[in-house]
C-alpha cells in the first residue's frame, strides 16, 4: 500500500479506534507520561496493522494493540522510577497507605497486562470498557458463555497473581 | 475464594470507572501528531511534498557523499582519472525521464529494525517516473494504486482500485506549482551535513551482470538507519546510475534495491500510468476562498516562524481545572525550555500527586508571582520538591549534530537520571518538527497544520462569516467531520463541526477553537447512522480553546501567551445553543499561560546532558 494512501487510512481508523484507545490506554497506565509512551506504540501498532483493522474483521484486535501497547510502555519503563500515578477515585488518611494503593493498582494493571490474550482482551473489555457478556460475544463472535468463561478465566488467574497485594490492601482497610 | 475474586472485580470495576482526564485526549492527539510527523509523514512528505522522491533523495545522498570525496580530494583506488565525479552530477541534471522500480529482499537478522524493515518492504514492487519536463512524477504500488503529480500545474491525481475511482485535486499542496526540485539543488544542503556525519567513501571498477561499470560504495553513512552502505553502480559511459543497493550493516539485514532505467517515453497521464477508464472521476479541490486563506497561512506562518528569537528561555505553566489545594497556583506541569542558536533544552517538571504535602501559604504563593523573574526562580529551585512537583525528565536537541536525547528521572530520591530515548538524524527536519512541537512559543494557536492535513471524510472545508468572527474581525474556518459508529467496538463518535478563528492581525494564531460534537447534525449525510449503534450516544458536546492574551517578542513574533480551555455539554441545563457557537463562554480556570526572556543567560552546561548528576554511569554521547 502506498504510503500516501496509508496515511490517509490510518488517519481514518485512529480516528475510529482513538476513545477506546484512550480510554483503555488511560485506565491501565493511569500516568501521563506512561499513557503518552503507549499510546504512541499503539499508534505505531495501527499503522503496521492498518489493514486488518480496515477491513471489518478485528474482533477484539484493537484491544490487543492496547495491551501490547501498555505492556511494552511498561517494559520500558525506567526501573526504580517512583510511582507518579495519578490518585484513584479513593479517600487514604495517609500517603503510606496511599502509596500501597497505587502500587497495589499498578501490580494489577501489570497483572493485567500478562494475561493470556484473548483473557486480557476479555478484562478490558468487561471492566474497563464496561461491555455486557452480550456485547462482548457479538464483537468477539463468539457464545456468550465463552466470554463469560475467558472473564472468569482471568479472574481466577488475577486472584491468585494479587493475593498477596489484596492481603495487605484489605488489612489496611 | 468469592470473596478474593470480588475484591479482584472490585479493583477491576474501580479501574474501569476512572474518568479520563480532559487533557488526556489532548495528549493522545499530541502524540498522533508526533507520530505522524516522525514515521508517517516523512515518507509521504519525503514522495510528495519536498518533490523529491524517496529515491531520488537516495540519489542525491549518495552522490552528495560522492561529491564530498571529490571536494576532500580523497582518490579513489583504482579509479579511471577519465572518470569525473561531477560528469555524474551533470548526468543527472540532463536526464529528462528517470524511472525505478524497487525491490527489497528480507533479511533474516532478528535484530533488525522491524520497523524500518516493514516500511521498505512494503515499496517492494513499487514502480516510479520522474521527469524534468514536464514537471511530473508517478508513483504505482503493485496493488494498482497511483498517484500522479503534476508540478506546472499544482495537480494531483489519484487512482484507488479499491473504489475504481479517479480522485482530483488542481491544487494540492503536494504538487505545488513550481515545486519540482532540481536534484543538485538539493544536493548542496546535504553534503555539508554528510560530510560533518563521516560517511566513507570507496570508488572501483566491476562488473555488473556482465557489463564494466563504476562502483561507488558508501559506508558508514547514516540513510535510513545507522552504519548503513549504499552501492551505487553507474554507467562508465552515459554517467548514470544503474543500480543501486541499499542495506545496514548487519550480515544478514535486509537489502533494498533500486533498478534505474531512462525510458523516452512514461505515462503523461493516470491512464497511461494504468488507470481504467471506467474509472469514477470525483474531484476533491477545495474552494478559492479556503485556497486562498490557507496560502496567507502558511506564509505568515512562515514568516512568523522565522521571526523567531535564536535565543530564549520560555517557561509554559499548565494550571489545572481540577481543585488541587495544595498545588502551587493550581500547576499541574511545568516546562522550561531553553533555546540557543539551533539547540534546545525543555526540563519537564509535574505535580505529583499526594495527599499529604506541604500546603501553600501567602509566602509561597508570593514567590510564585506572575513574572517570568519569579517562576524562573521558584522552578529551578529544588524547593518545588517539597511541594511535590519534581523535574521528570529533560529533552536535548541540536540541530548541528541531529542529536537528540531524552532523559528521565531513573529515582525521585536520589535524582538519578538515565537515558530515555535517543535518536540521531542527518538532516534538520527533525529538529525543527520537534522544536514546532515543543517550543512553548509554537505549541499553542498555530492551526495551519490542522486546517491543511487532509483529513478523510471530511465533507467540507471552507471560509465562513458568523457573528462571532464578524464582531472580532477575525477570519473563520469551518470544517465538517461525519459521525461513526464502529462495529468492531460499538464507540460512537458524534459528527463534529470545527471552527477555526484565525486573527489575520496576528499571523494567522489560532484565537478561538471550538469543536461541536452534533448528535442531529445537518451535514452528515445519512440520517440513520446510528441505527446500528449498541449503545446511547453522549449528548451534544463542544470543546474550546480561547487565546486570552497575546505576546510579540522583540524580533517580532507573535505567540500566544495565555490561552484557557473549557469543554461541556449542550443538555437541557445549559445556557449555551448548539446553533449559537458565538455565545459560548470559558466558565473553567483550565489554562496554559507563558513566560518569556529573550536575553537570556544560560546556566553553565544548561545544554550538556553529560551534566546531569548522576547518569548512572549511562554515556548520552553519539554513537
Amino acid at each position: 500500500m502506498k504510503h500516501a494512501t496509508k496515511q490517509a487510512l490510518f488517519e481514518r481508523i485512529e480516528a475510529q479506534y482513538s476513545p477506546l484507545l484512550e480510554s483503555v490506554i488511560w485506565r491501565l497506565t493511569g500516568d501521563r507520561d506512561q499513557f503518552a509512551e503507549a499510546y504512541q506504540n499503539a499508534m505505531l501498532a495501527l499503522w503496521r496493522h492498518i489493514e486488518k483493522l480496515d477491513q471489518g474483521r478485528s474482533g477484539g484486535y484493537i484491544y490487543r494493540i492496547a495491551l501490547s501497547a501498555v505492556s511494552k510502555a511498561w517494559k520500558s519503563r525506567p526501573r526504580h522510577l517512583d510511582p507518579v500515578a495519578e490518585p484513584m477515585d479513593v479517600q487514604s488518611p495517609t500517603p503510606d497507605d496511599m502509596l500501597m494503593r497505587r502500587e497495589c493498582y499498578d501490580e494489577l494493571r501489570q497483572h493485567i497486562l500478562d494475561l493470556p490474550a484473548k483473557q486480557g482482551r476479555a478484562v478490558a473489555m468487561r471492566y474497563l470498557q464496561g461491555k455486557t457478556y452480550a456485547q462482548m460475544a457479538e464483537e468477539l463472535q463468539c457464545k456468550e458463555s465463552a466470554a463469560r468463561a475467558q472473564v472468569s478465566r482471568a479472574l481466577i488467574r488475577l486472584k491468585q497473581k494479587m493475593a498477596p497485594s489484596s492481603a495487605k490492601e484489605t488489612n489496611h482497610e | 475464594m468469592n470473596k478474593k475474586l470480588s475484591d479482584i472485580e472490585s479493583m477491576l470495576n474501580q479501574l474501569g470507572q476512572q474518568a479520563v482526564p480532559d487533557d488526556i485526549h489532548e495528549l493522545a492527539q499530541h502524540c498522533k501528531a508526533g507520530f505522524v510527523s516522525d514515521i508517517a509523514a516523512p515518507m509521504t512528505t519525503a514522495i510528495w511534498k519536498s518533490r523529491l522522491s524517496k529515491l531520488a533523495a537516495l540519489i542525491v545522498i549518495a552522490l552528495g557523499l560522492i561529491w564530498v570525496m571529490h571536494s576532500l580530494n580523497i582518490q579513489p583506488d583504482g579509479a579511471s582519472s577519465a572518470f569525473a565525479l561531477t560528469d555524474v552530477v551533470n548526468a543527472m541534471k540532463k536526464t529528462q525521464c528517470l524511472h525505478a522500480l524497487v525491490q527489497f529482499e528480507d533479511g533474516t537478522d532478528p535484530n533488525e529494525d522491524k520497523i524500518s524493515k516493514k516500511l521498505h518492504m512494503e515499496s517492494h514492487g513499487v514502480e516510479y517516473w520522474e521527469t524534468i519536463n514536464p514537471a511530473l512524477s508517478v508513483y504505482k504500488t503493485p496493488d494498482g494504486d497511483i498517484t500522479l503529480a503534476d508540478y506546472e500545474f499544482g495537480k494531483l491525481t489519484r487512482y484507488r482500485p479499491g473504489s475504481n475511482t479517479i480522485e482530483i485535486n488542481e491544487s494540492s499542496a503536494l504538487a505545488e506549482p513550481g515545486g519540482y526540485v532540481d536534484i543538485a539543488e538539493t544536493w548542496l544542503e546535504r553534503i555539508d551535513k554528510q560530510a560533518q556525519l563521516g560517511g566513507q567513501v570507496e570508488y572501483s571498477d566491476t562488473v555488473l551482470d556482465g557489463q564494466a561499470v563504476k562502483l561507488i560504495k558508501v559506508s558508514k553513512c547514516t540513510l535510513g538507519a545507522p552504519n548503513s552502505v549504499l552501492m551505487m553502480y553507474v554507467d562508465p559511459k552515459t554517467r548514470r546510475p544503474i543500480k543501486l543497493y541499499w542495506t545496514t550493516a548487519r550480515p544478514n539485514g535486509s537489502k533494498y534495491w533500486w533498478i534505474f532505467d531512462y525510458p523516452k517515453t512514461w505515462p503523461k497521464d493516470i491512464y497511461q500510468a494504468g488507470a481504467p477508464r471506467n474509472a469514477k472521476i470525483r474531484n476533491i479541490t477545495p474552494g478559492s476562498q479556503f485556497q486562498d486563506l490557507l496560502r496567507k497561512m502558511q506564509e505568515s506562518t512562515k514568516q512568523n516562524f522565522d521571526r523567531q528569537p535564536s535565543q530564549c528561555i520560555a517557561i509554559k505553566v499548565q494550571r489545572s481545572v481540577y481543585p488541587l489545594k495544595y498545588v502551587p497556583d493550581g500547576i499541574t506541569y511545568t516546562y522550561i525550555f531553553y533555546l540557543d542558536k539551533g539547540q534546545y533544552r525543555r526540563d519537564r517538571i509535574r505535580y505529583i500527586s499526594s495527599d499529604y504535602q506541604n500546603t501553600m501559604n501567602e509566602s509561597t504563593t508570593h514567590a510564585l508571582g506572575q513574572t517570568f523573574a519569579s517562576h524562573y526562580q521558584w522552578w529551578r529551585s529544588d524547593d518545588i520538591e517539597n511541594y511535590n512537583c519534581f523535574r521528570q525528565r529533560v529533552d536535548f536537541a541540536d540541530k548541528h549534530t541531529g542529536q537528540h536525547i531524552s532523559l528521565m528521572r531513573k529515582k525521585v530520591s536520589d535524582r538519578t537520571w538515565q537515558i530515555f530515548g535517543r535518536r540521531r538524524e542527518e538532516n534538520a527536519d527533525l529538529y525543527h518538527v520537534k522544536l514546532v512541537q515543543e517550543h512553548p512559543l509554537f505549541e499553542l494557536g498555530h492551526a495551519t497544520m490542522s486546517l491543511s492535513f487532509p483529513v478523510p471524510q471530511t465533507k467540507g472545508k471552507k471560509v465562513i462569516v458568523d457573528e462571532y468572527s464578524s464582531r472580532h474581525n477575525l477570519v473563520c474556518a469551518e470544517a465538517l467531520e461525519q459521525g461513526y459508529v464502529y462495529k468492531p467496538t460499538g464507540e460512537i463518535t458524534l459528527p463534529r463541526r470545527i471552527l477555526y478563528y484565525l486573527d489575520p492581525e496576528k499571523a494567522y494564531l489560532c484565537t478561538r477553537l471550538v469543536h461541536i460534537y452534533k448528535r442531529d447534525a445537518e451535514w452528515h449525510g445519512d440520517p440513520d447512522w446510528l441505527k446500528d449503534a449498541q449503545r446511547r450516544p453522549r449528548e451534544s458536546h463542544y470543546r474550546m480553546w480561547q487565546v486570552l492574551e497575546y505576546g510579540k517578542t522583540e524580533s517580532g513574533m507573535w505567540y500566544v501567551k495565555e490561552r484557557a480551555y473549557d469543554d461541556g455539554s449542550f443538555g437541557r441545563d445549559s445556557e449555551f445553543h448548539i446553533d449559537h457557537p458565538e455565545d459560548l463562554k470559558l466558565k473553567s480556570d483550565s489554562m496554559t499561560v507563558v513566560y518569556l526572556n529573550e536575553d537570556p543567560e544560560f546556566p553553565a552546561d544548561i545544554f550538556d546532558p553529560n551534566a546531569m548528576s548522576a547518569l548512572n554511569g549511562a554515556q548520552p554521547s553519539t554513537e
